[in-house]
């Protein structure tokens, strides 16, 4: 691929969250697209300290993957305008597939660093149950995508092949792949937020029917409806809203190709390494700094490669470190205390913006039965596509 | 989505044909097409067809049992280097789950790909090759 | 003189036994066990056609861009009105400006094909062209008709230089006379039942005016062939029984046997005696001559040819017949069932 000189964006302490709202994911018949959204919008109101009006907020970022195919309605931002009365201001419709929630949350940072807009809205929301379970991520790409060189492919698929040349080249078992399922119901069952609140067990997760080899149910993530908003403003208006905002260090998004066969190897996520790099530099920090972080866990061999990809250990040492206990809770670098996708649910839009919030928490705090204890820079990793576009966000307690 | 849409009938030379797109810079064979500019080197000089070889073997590969309505179960899907350095994603065709691996020679063949409005699509799978040698081309 | 240049074949990997389709209809084992060759759900005739075109070039080495006539020769093709051999033309890379026709009617859709080109370069009209014939049969379960329906292609490349088979003549016989047919829309073959009068009258009458005649007209006898390459008609499960016709004409079974793929690959329809062809090339040598004979409802082509020198050179470049027994894998019966699409599959 082009190798350019990057454009430098200094970023660090220039824009702090100071709203963060959510609601539990979930198979959410009774609550559509509207419902969703307007609850996490409330609940991100509500939660700013010093209390915020609506009306202080001038622009908004909307992060919805795949609701045009199943909402039937072509989405824009008058999708976000209407049922938060929000019109006139402006919206801005975000698609980045499953990165779509951290570019809305990056985009509104943007706007909101160059001086554009005091205070601004990234939210992130998606109906996925609308329609039965193998409609939605294997049905929109088996049946959607090109009939002839994509015929037979699904989104389990993309990550199947990175699992099987894992295990052949560094080998990588099943079993660690089964401990990430098990280390992550663990923690989801401490989150309220969770789509499955409760704990598994390894055997059940090796025995678990086989969805495409290697993966089995239980390496997959569930099929979720959810919402998720932040309310984002310039680090020095912050303290006008609490006294414990959430620093923006560092933001970096980076794309590979999505044709499966255009990648040159299929066990690393070349997009996460950039959107790393690109990320850390901004913040000035190393991966060693960080002390915990949300990472994309769509399938459980994604959450291996994430630990790798994004420095917290060696390529190919990933299923290892986690067998070893080092991204529990109490471990070495914390990932996915939340539960991650995979017990916490993934609805596409909503990802995003709710790992910024559960960062947040822990930043703050707030985070109850699953806090890491002195948690001061956080990492929230995004992975959409087929590892084409990847978006990482570092947060802080204090301006770095 | 049919035969009878441009967007298929555009292809035609990959389809049927596998000609991939050889750039005249780099040499990097550009498949399927994707405009006029190398995705390897940024070049906009221009391709030449290249005939993709109907060999190769499986850099990885997955065996999907959960398939929507309507499609093969289970459904095989590769990742195929050819002999001249061209990599594709296939499904695979008459091949056994328990007999696909990682490095497995294949010939890639032509098949019919299901059909919309009544029309047939083809397209190239990869099939597994025999100690037998039934590989002609 | 106008002549085969390339020749090619294709035949689907899977086969079934008749024992086991007798089995699962509860006949009693035959006294010889045959088989048939079954395509899998993603082929049909314009895959292996495909298939079997790309050998052929292989064998001729010929480019594509040459080639400036495909006739095509099926009766099973997908579609009723749409033109499958211009999908051919485009896997080959063939130019545009080549002329494409598609023959059917019967099992002789294939040497219509065949007649049609070679007069074709006779004439001067274009220098190579391409004859392709493949079917993909089915007959009622239970029946004789599927017992023996079976599926594959044969190409073969036309042109005046550098033949490797000279075709010397062609002469054909009519009548109305119906044995096996099948209307559109149904998927089986059907036949009348009456073996005896469908042997008789419309099998070995048309079959012997017209090579006896085509014999005639070449001044040759029975003596000056070595192989005769006769489509037959499912005839049971006696192959001897078959050969009335050839016997009329003084061929015996050392004649016909080399070219015989019915208890291999089944009745392959339009794409049968080709198949045969490929089958006896391998095994013939210079100035050998052959007969081919087709026989559809009532009417029969023969063609008379005779192996150049140049065959033997272009010897290891020919895909033998051999291999596609190599690799073949048997079905059961409920395997073959989903493949034929008698019973449903998930996709």
């Amino acid at each position: 691929m082009i190798r350019v000189k990057r454009c430098e964006i200094e970023l660090k302490n220039k824009v702090a969250v100071v709203g963060f709202g959510m609601i539990k994911f979930g198979e959410l018949f009774e609550k559509s697209y509207e419902d969703m959204m307007s609850e996490a919008y409330l609940n991100a109101l509500k939660s700013v300290d010093k209390g915020i009006d609506q009306k202080e907020i001038q622009a908004a970022w909307l992060g919805t993957c795949i609701g045009s195919i199943i909402k039937r309605e072509i989405l824009t931002g008058a999708s976000l305008a209407e049922p938060l009365s929000f019109v006139p201001r402006p919206v801005s419709r975000l698609e980045n597939a499953c990165a779509t929630g951290s570019d809305s949350f990056r985009n509104a940072c943007f706007a909101v660093a160059s001086g554009a807009y005091d205070v601004a809205l990234a939210l992130g929301v998606e109906k996925m149950r609308d329609v039965p379970p193998i409609e939605s991520l294997q049905g929109v790409v088996a049946r959607g995508m090109h009939p002839i060189y994509a015929r037979g492919m699904t989104a389990p698929a993309v990550f199947a092949f990175y699992a099987n040349r894992h295990m052949h080249d560094f080998g990588t078992t099943k079993q660690q792949m089964a401990y990430v399922a098990v280390k992550n119901h663990k923690n989801g069952a401490l989150d309220p937020y969770a789509h499955f609140q409760r704990p598994i067990k390894l055997e059940d997760a090796l025995k678990a029917p086989m969805v495409c080899s290697p993966l089995g149910l239980f390496d997959c993530c569930p099929v979720t409806d959810g919402a998720a908003a932040v309310l984002i403003t310039r680090a020095d208006l912050a303290k006008k809203y609490t006294d414990a905002p959430v620093y923006v260090a560092g933001l970096g998004l980076a794309t590979d190709t999505f044709n499966m066969a255009s990648k040159p190897d299929f066990t690393t996520f070349y997009a996460t390494v950039e959107a790393g790099k690109e990320a850390y530099r901004m913040a000035g920090i190393g991966p060693e700094d960080v002390d915990l972080a949300e990472v994309h866990d769509c399938f459980t061999i994604t959450e291996i490669l994430d630990t790798e990809d994004l420095g917290f250990c060696k390529k190919g040492e990933g299923g290892k470190f986690i067998e070893q206990g080092n991204t529990e809770i109490g471990g070495k670098i914390p990932i996915n205390p939340s539960g991650g996708l995979k017990s916490k649910g993934h609805p596409i839009g909503a990802t995003g913006i709710a790992q910024i919030c559960e960062i947040s928490w822990h930043l703050r705090n707030e985070a109850d039965k699953r806090q890491v204890s002195g948690a001061e820079i956080g990492l929230t990793h995004n992975l959409g596509g087929t590892g084409s576009i990847a978006g990482v966000t570092i947060l802080t307690s204090k301006q770095l | 989505m049919s035969i009878a849409s441009p967007m298929l009938w555009r292809e035609i030379p990959q389809l049927y044909r596998l000609i991939g797109l050889k750039c005249k810079k780099c040499g990097y064979i550009n498949f399927p097409r994707m405009g006029s500019i190398c995705l390897k080197c940024g070049s906009s000089e221009g391709f030449e067809d290249h005939q993709i070889s109907r060999r190769g073997k499986v850099v990885t590969f997955t065996v999907e049992h959960v398939m929507p309505p309507g499609f093969e179960i289970p459904t095989i899907m590769a990742i195929v280097d050819t002999d001249d350095g061209a990599r594709l994603m296939v499904s695979m065709t008459q091949a056994k789950p328990e007999e696909v691996k990682i490095d497995m020679p294949v010939e890639l063949v032509f098949r019919r790909f299901g059909e919309a409005d009544g029309l047939l699509r083809y397209g190239f799978r990869a099939k597994p090759i025999k100690e037998s040698g039934d590989v002609k081309k | 003189m106008v002549g085969i240049i390339g020749v090619g074949a294709y035949v689907p990997t899977y086969r079934i036994k008749l024992s086991e389709i007798l089995k699962a209809n509860n006949f009693p084992p035959p006294l010889i066990d045959v088989e048939k060759a079954v395509p899998n759900l993603d082929e049909d005739v314009v895959t292996m056609a495909a298939e079997a075109t790309a050998s052929a070039i292989k064998h001729a080495g010929i480019s594509p861009e040459k080639i400036e006539a495909l006739y095509m020769g099926t009766t099973s093709s997908p579609y009723t009105d749409r033109t499958v051999v211009t999908t051919v033309a485009a896997h080959i890379g063939a130019s545009n400006s080549a002329n494409v026709m598609e023959f059917g009617g019967s099992a002789r859709a294939g040497t219509s094909a065949l007649l049609a080109c070679m007069d074709l370069i006779s004439s001067g009209r274009a220098k190579c062209g391409l004859v392709v014939a493949a079917d993909s049969l089915l007959g009622p379960p239970g029946t004789l008709l599927e017992f023996y329906s079976g599926a594959g292609a044969a190409a073969l490349l036309l042109a005046k230089e550098n033949t490797i088979a000279e075709i010397e003549g062609a002469n054909s016989s009519t009548s109305e006379f119906a044995d096996k047919w099948r209307r559109c829309g149904d998927p089986y073959m059907r036949d009348s039942g009456d073996d005896r009068f469908a042997r008789e009258y419309g099998y070995t009458k048309p079959i012997v005016d017209a090579v006896g005649g085509l014999m005639k007209k070449l001044g040759k006898t029975s003596k000056d062939y070595k192989f005769v390459i006769q489509q037959m008609l499912p005839i049971g499960l006696d192959p001897s029984k078959g050969i009335d016709a050839s016997k009329k004409l003084g061929f015996d079974m050392p004649h016909l046997m080399p070219g015989v793929t019915l208890n291999t690959f089944g009745e392959t329809g339009a794409s049968y005696v080709f198949i045969g062809l490929n089958q006896v090339i391998e095994q013939a040598k210079p100035n050998d001559r052959m007969m081919i004979v087709s026989y559809g409802g009532g009417c029969s082509d023969a063609i008379s040819l005779r192996l150049t020198p140049v065959a033997d050179a272009r010897k290891t470049a020919l895909h033998s017949i051999k291999d596609f027994q190599k690799s073949k894998e048997l079905l059961n019966y409920v395997q073959y069932c989903k493949l034929k699409g008698i019973i449903g599959t998930s996709a």
